[in-house]
């Protein structure tokens, strides 16, 4: 479990990295200028995180946007299929289902992730007795296992015996079967995600809300701004670089990681209502041993990624995003 | 078939019980191990996760009965999607331990990556252990009978497991019904889960029959009964006869009348512990359990046929299995052989595991044998165990393993859309046998 001292740690160096220089839209310069780059201490850091991301990452990719012109099964010999692959995918009814599930997901999962995000990292940015402990728990997400999140949320959905329905039926309502509900499985994956995503993105908003200028607020205030409006036009202008970063986070871990979430609490049921693309991606791969189309399928969730990053960030004329 | 992924730890006692009772297996005498007993060497073996335990007594007795010996195993995952990768990674790269364990839906997908190796030289070395040796029907799971490895056998039963009914004593006594006899119909036998059944308001609090509705073992013997086959003449799948929608509309319909719980109805998906836990009264399902249901059962429960069908008789069965590598016969095959001869024999895996429960031994001769018939009850009645094979049906073992993981998850859904959302059945059985067959059709088209 995080301490407060650990959060308030990772807050400062947060808030630091978000009001750094190199983080900033426009470009710092200083009166001195750097006449010796010291290229030993640079090769020193930067060399094991380029060797571990190619390694890891980069081969990866590039193997597998090759394998996406073969046919293979891991028995038999790779067979070249050119891009026999990728025009499969449209005609395969699972395939655009999970690309239709996944876009839904991505709906209901990341745009609440940063609204809870910011709204709760507002409040937490307020002092009152306890505020430290309050930001712990909120962490507490950050620091459990999804498979174990997963298996105490699925319990949590119990139809019979769960809390959320033993709770609604408090107050006469009749709580749906949610994880075996075509209509309400996906609504409670999104929860989860929610629930497991936000405490990062709290935590970037909260650094970057403590980096705001005091005096802004104070003169909003003077201006008769309420505190709807300080929101409105003053806090959240000041921390939209935070929220595209959020949101980039939060897409991405939708997209890649929920796949442990899903795996655990539906298994991309009842009916294929939960099975996003990741989900079905391993299937193709690992039960139906396809690899050359899992692969295509892969890269074409490759591509789905980095047009949804353009459009969240379109690169701009002089090359700064 | 028999995936149930249930481990379970053998006592001291049991294991000794049972290699004494071994002693009374009467075996055809062992030539082979009379022969040549190896005093050293080195045996490596790959298990699934849920029989590490089970068979760690198993490795440790032939340790004792070959001094000299060494004997290694590593555990491997039993989820498809993990063994899979795994087993076919150690293939390419020609890291294969000397004997593997597997599932019967995986003998052909094995045999073809060259995981497991053709096992009638084994047969033909003059050892006491031939394919006579074998209950028929669980070795011809292991028997191919298509393409290049035609004619080969390609692993050994580990068990003869066919699939009856399990019921729970304590439930039937409180609602004054007498215990089955195992002589009874599919609608009696639905007649008694309707009374079983508990309902709060609209929601079943205890089902009367929890059942793995999409699970070959339920539904090959069910449309056998109504005299239909799981594949056409032509070799593709058929869900649209009317035998198999009879066989699913009798079983779904209970479902969806709470009187059944399948995959989505039982706690987290598990069928099994559906009954352990008593939320179900009886279940549907194979020895290979008995081990479990005896430890984690409160309630005195006992076992009988499955009920007819259509005034047939038909029930699930299948086994896992073992199997020497190509590498391990290549490299190490005196003991290799000597492992799988032991392995048969009286004082080997046979008794240890029949007597822990966990199997009935899948040779003819010891359907009769004390050493598993004799063990105190639950469950008592355990002729059901052997009867039961004579008229068991088994999934053809010529349906790729890709498609067969396309038949289980169409039917997990056709059977969600059917309970949950009140599809047609035809309609979602003639779609799930679309998705099948295209899928057969690019296997077979490889």
């Amino acid at each position: 479990m995080w301490s407060a001292p650990v959060l308030n740690a990772v807050t400062m160096t947060l808030e630091a990295v978000v009001s750094n220089p190199i983080m900033s839209l426009t470009p710092q310069r200083t009166n001195s200028q750097v006449t010796r780059v010291p290229w030993g201490w640079l090769t020193l850091f930067v060399a094991p995180n380029v060797l571990l991301f190619t390694l890891f990452l980069i081969v990866p990719m590039v193997v597998a946007l090759g394998l996406s012109f073969y046919s293979w099964d891991l028995i038999s010999a790779p067979r070249f299929v050119g891009f026999d692959n990728f025009i499969a995918i449209p005609r395969d009814a699972r395939a655009v289902n999970s690309i239709v599930k996944t876009a839904y997901l991505i709906l209901i999962g990341v745009v609440p992730t940063v609204i809870v995000s910011f709204l709760v990292a507002v409040l937490a940015n307020t002092k009152f007795p306890g505020i430290r402990i309050i930001r712990t728990i909120y962490l507490m997400p950050l620091v459990i296992s999804f498979v174990a999140s997963a298996v105490l949320w699925r319990f949590v959905f119990d139809a019979r015996f769960g809390p959320i329905n033993t709770i609604l039926s408090w107050v006469g309502i009749d709580g749906p079967n949610w994880l075996q509900s075509t209509s309400w499985a996906m609504p409670a994956v999104a929860i989860v995600i929610v629930w497991l995503r936000f405490p990062l993105g709290m935590l970037l908003y909260l650094a970057a809300l403590q980096s705001i200028n005091p005096s802004l607020l104070e003169a909003a205030q003077l201006d008769g701004a309420n505190t709807w409006q300080r929101i409105r036009h003053v806090i959240w202008p000041s921390v939209r670089p935070v929220t595209f970063l959020v949101t980039i986070v939060t897409l991405r871990g939708v997209l890649f990681d929920s796949f442990d979430v899903i795996q655990v609490m539906t298994g991309g049921g009842p009916v294929k209502s939960t099975e996003i693309l990741i989900k079905y991606i391993f299937d193709v791969a690992f039960s139906q041993l396809k690899l050359g189309y899992a692969s295509a399928l892969a890269t074409a969730l490759l591509v789905i990624v980095t047009i949804l990053a353009l459009l969240l960030s379109p690169p701009r004329a002089g090359g700064r995003a | 078939m028999i995936k149930t992924g249930i481990g379970f730890a053998p006592s001291r006692r049991a294991i000794l019980q049972g290699m004494a009772a071994a002693a009374t297996l009467g075996l055809p005498a062992m030539k082979a191990m009379a022969a040549t007993i190896p005093t050293s060497g080195k045996l490596t073996v790959t298990v699934l996760d849920f029989l590490e335990a089970p068979l760690k007594p198993v490795f440790e007795a032939y340790k004792a009965a070959r001094p000299g010996v060494e004997i290694a195993y590593e555990v491997a995952p039993s989820h498809d999607t993990e063994l899979i990768p795994l087993m076919l990674a150690r293939a390419l790269a020609g890291k294969l331990t000397d004997i593997v364990f597997l599932f019967d839906e995986l003998a052909a997908l094995y045999a073809d990556a060259g995981i497991t190796a053709d096992l009638r030289p084994y047969f033909e070395s003059g050892g006491a252990v031939t394919a006579s040796y074998f209950a028929k029907p669980f070795l011809d799971q292991y028997l191919m009978t298509s393409g290049d490895k035609k004619g080969g056998y390609y692993g050994l039963p580990y068990g003869a497991d066919t699939v009856v009914q399990f019921y729970n004593k304590k439930h039937f006594d409180d609602a004054g019904i007498p215990y089955p006899t195992g002589d009874w119909t599919f609608d009696e036998m639905i007649a008694v889960a309707e009374k079983l059944t508990i309902r709060d308001g609209g929601k079943t609090t205890r089902y009367g029959l929890a059942a793995q509705i999409p699970w070959q073992a339920t539904y090959v013997p069910g449309i056998e009964a109504w005299g239909g086959h799981i594949l056409r003449d032509d070799g593709t799948v058929d869900l649209t006869s009317d035998a198999a929608l009879k066989t699913f509309n009798m079983y779904w319909d209970q479902a969806k009348k709470g009187v059944i719980a399948s995959y989505t109805q039982s706690p987290n998906g598990d069928i099994w512990s559906a009954f352990s836990s008593g939320f179900a009264s009886m279940t549907q399902t194979v020895r290979a359990l008995v081990p479990s249901f005896r430890s984690s059962m409160k309630d005195d429960w006992d076992v009988c046929f499955t009920p007819k069908i259509n005034g047939v008789h038909k029930t699930g069965m299948g086994s896992l299995a073992l199997d020497a590598t190509p590498s391990g016969v290549a490299n190490n095959a005196d003991l290799v052989y000597d492992f799988l001869t032991w392995y048969y024999s009286g004082d080997g895996a046979m008794g240890i595991l029949s007597s822990t429960y966990a199997i009935v031994p899948p040779v003819e001769s010891l359907y009769e044998s004390p050493v598993w018939r004799n063990l105190p009850g639950p469950p008592s009645n355990t002729s059901v165990f052997s009867d039961s094979i004579a008229f068991g049906a088994i999934n053809p073992n010529t349906i790729p393993h890709a498609v067969q993981s396309i038949i289980n998850k169409e039917l997990r859904d056709a059977e969600d859309a059917v309970v949950l959302n009140g599809a047609d059945p035809a309609e979602m059985l003639a779609n799930a046998e679309a998705a099948v067959n295209q899928a057969l059709a690019e296997e077979l088209a490889k």
